[in-house]
């Protein structure tokens, strides 16, 4: 079976469409990061300065640095706060061009600025929250009800995160403004272009035979009609391989060049992680390098699925195109279901528990706050339920082939 | 030995084929009926493809579908209709058959140069088969059907597209394999299974009307065929009185081989032939 694999392989490799698709995945992926224009001032900045020195280089800073709230103890200089003798000195037209003393502002102001966006987060109130998510999607009755069940399991995260993860602070060169870009923009490109390049060869490689009027001689071989769970194998070879290439020349590429060590090691429900309404608190204490490492794993069991949904709607209908279609057709409709349920029930919180919903909503894997669901264990029953369903297509579509008498159609 | 015990093949309220019962024992049998009969039907069940309404196919007394792919590692099947990569060579193609048939890597590489020479495609195992000609294609769906030495090949039009140089080698390879294996081809090429075929295989009406040899099968027509001069005034009556097998064109008239029961003046006997008995016996299905 392995040398079969091997060949099935081959097949799928020696594809010039396969490549396309992928150099267009990884120019887009480029275009994206090139276009993105807060991250890449943000890169010339940071590449002025070095580790360890803390730089506050985020645009929000200049912002902020106009509030007044200081939560420590502010650093003084004689009688005067650092930030007072700053303001005086622009205020008499001089510039203050000691380094030591920039830098102890700058260090000073991202301080203030960070005590202020943790007491901001921790004066949150976990059921104003779920009725603002309520109201916010027209909710009544038994889908509300549904949501406010969970209210219990999120005072509890939210108190721990208050208390161990929101405190801590990393070098400021990365997360505002990147969270959305990275785990949203980003992954959900790789992902859905990855998902994409999986159903177009798995169908392919499924419906090779037929539409190569070669299923007469390869069936008819010792192997026979095995040979679909080779093509299958090949397929999860082919398909994981994409994603992990992609992710790690898109994703990766990304923290290579726009994160700092600093960033790895810090958790994502630190206060820092802001962007505008959207509260990205994860439901465990995941520090960035952890959280990458959950996005690739749950994004390598959706292609996983996905090839297993393609093969088996394959064995089917034997026709590449028609089973891309169809598995696309799929994806979508398990998308737009919801916007047929009535906003007052609970089917409607349940009808997001699709492949779909974890394809489009990557910013939001495992958060607290991710709209129609703030379920903890959403994502790995969503997996766990899309698995047993494409496990009984794919049994069914398996016997079916089996049991098929194959006749070439012309 | 390959028994077909029985065997019907429906298709809904459709029967291709009907209590068909045969025991195939190393030779070279020949599949004769006219399209339609259901000889790729029952080739296809013999090669797992399809399978069986009624009735089982038994090889060394063993149901085929029981033995599954240690059946199949025995047969070698060129379909009628032979597919294959356009981007492949015939290196390649047939590595992967014969990675299907889990021959091993060693034995590939001593195979295939040598199925190769067989059907004259050996200098060109490089090129890309899309480059072919439809008689090369013939060839490497040959080669690929000998793959593994099979003890049961079943070959279906094996000869389509193929010049006369290429079948009488292919008439060669066959006898050369038929000594330990069981052969099955189908053919509307009467000449290409007569002189080498050991049993003659004929469908009619979705049931086998005979299974014998060469000779038996022509002793049915035995002082039924004639031929005779018939000049070219006379041929359309004649034609429409009885059945002629072939004809020639002479000056002034028609050298002409005919069937028939009643003597005709001037009709010399010949030996019938296989071809005779095939147009014979499907006359109706050939006037349809």
């Amino acid at each position: 079976m392995r040398r079969i694999v091997g060949q099935e392989v081959k097949k799928v490799l020696s594809l010039r469409i396969f490549y396309i698709f992928f150099i267009i995945a990884l120019l887009w992926n480029g275009l994206f990061l090139w276009n993105n224009d807060y991250v890449r001032s943000d890169v010339k900045r940071f590449l002025q300065v070095n580790e360890p020195q803390v730089v506050w280089t985020n645009e929000m800073m200049k912002e902020r640095q106009k509030m007044n709230q200081q939560a420590s103890e502010p650093l003084r200089k004689g009688e005067m706060t650092l930030v007072e003798v700053y303001r005086q000195a622009l205020n008499k037209g001089n510039v203050i061009e000691d380094e030591k003393f920039l830098k102890l502002l700058t260090e000073e102001v991202y301080w203030d600025h960070f005590i202020a966006l943790h007491e901001q987060r921790a004066a949150l109130q976990v059921d104003e929250k779920v009725e603002q998510i309520v109201r916010m999607y027209g909710l009544t009755g038994n889908a509300a009800a549904t949501l406010r069940q969970h209210i219990p399991a999120l005072e509890m995260r939210f108190s721990k995160l208050i208390a161990q993860e929101a405190p801590t602070h990393y070098a400021p060169n990365a997360l505002f403004s990147q969270h959305d870009a990275l785990f949203g923009k980003l992954m959900r490109a790789v992902l859905m272009e990855s998902v994409l390049i999986t159903i177009l060869i798995t169908a392919l490689l499924t419906s090779y035979e037929r539409e190569h009027r070669t299923a007469s001689v390869v069936y008819s071989s010792t192997v026979g009609r095995k040979v679909q769970i080779a093509k299958w194998l090949s397929s999860l070879f082919v398909a994981s391989s994409t994603y992990v290439g992609l992710f790690l020349l898109s994703i990766g590429s990304y923290i290579a060049l726009y994160t700092t060590p600093s960033l790895w090691t810090s958790y994502v429900s630190s206060s820092w992680n802001v962007e505008g309404p959207n509260l990205f608190m994860t439901w465990y204490p995941f520090t960035f390098i952890q959280y990458v490492s959950v996005q690739w794993g749950i994004g390598l069991s959706i292609i996983v699925l996905v090839v297993c949904l393609t093969w088996a709607i394959s064995l089917y209908w034997h026709q590449t195109y028609i089973a891309t279609a169809a598995v696309i057709a799929i994806l979508f409709l398990l998308f737009i279901v919801p916007a047929f349920i009535s906003k007052s029930s609970s089917l409607l919180i349940y009808a997001t528990y699709t492949l779909s919903t974890l394809i489009v909503g990557t910013a939001h894997w495992l958060m607290m706050w991710k709209g129609y669901t703030l379920d903890p264990h959403f994502e790995w029953k969503t997996l766990l339920l899309s698995a047993i369903m494409i496990g009984i297509i794919s049994f069914y579509a398996w016997r079916h082939f089996k049991r098929k008498d194959w006749q070439e159609v012309e | 030995m390959l028994t077909i015990d029985h065997v019907t093949k429906s298709y809904g309220s459709f029967t291709a084929l009907e209590d068909i019962q045969l025991t195939l024992s190393p030779g070279v049998y020949g599949l004769l009926a006219p399209n339609g009969a259901g000889k790729t039907t029952l080739m296809q069940m013999i090669v797992t493809l399809t399978r069986p309404t009624v009735g089982e196919i038994l090889w060394d007394g063993v149901p085929i579908e029981a033995l599954g792919s240690e059946y199949r590692a025995r047969v070698g099947y060129l379909p009628q209709q032979f597919g294959f990569y356009k981007q492949y060579n015939p290196e390649q193609f047939l590595h992967y058959i014969g990675t299907l048939k889990g021959i091993s890597k060693a034995q590939l590489r001593e195979q295939i140069p040598t199925l190769l020479e067989e059907v004259a495609l050996f200098d060109v195992r490089k090129k890309k088969m899309k480059q072919f000609s439809g008689g090369m294609i013939q060839r490497v769906g040959i080669a690929q059907a000998l793959l593994g030495q099979p003890d049961i090949l079943v070959l279906d039009e094996p000869t389509a597209g193929l010049d006369p140089k290429e079948r009488a080698r292919f008439r060669s390879i066959l006898t050369k394999l038929a000594r330990n294996r069981i052969v099955l081809i189908s053919t509307h090429i009467v000449s290409d299974i007569e002189s080498i075929a050991n049993e003659i295989i004929m469908i009619q009406n979705k049931r086998i009307r005979y299974a014998h040899t060469v000779p038996h099968i022509c002793q049915s027509l035995q002082g039924q065929v004639f031929e005779m001069f018939v000049p070219d005034d006379r041929y359309l009556s004649f034609a429409s009185e009885h059945l002629i097998v072939s004809e020639r064109q002479q000056t002034g008239g028609m050298d002409i081989r005919f069937i028939t029961t009643h003597p005709v003046q001037g009709a010399q006997e010949v030996p019938p032939q296989l071809e005779d008995v095939f147009l014979f016996e499907y006359r109706d299905e050939v006037e349809r």
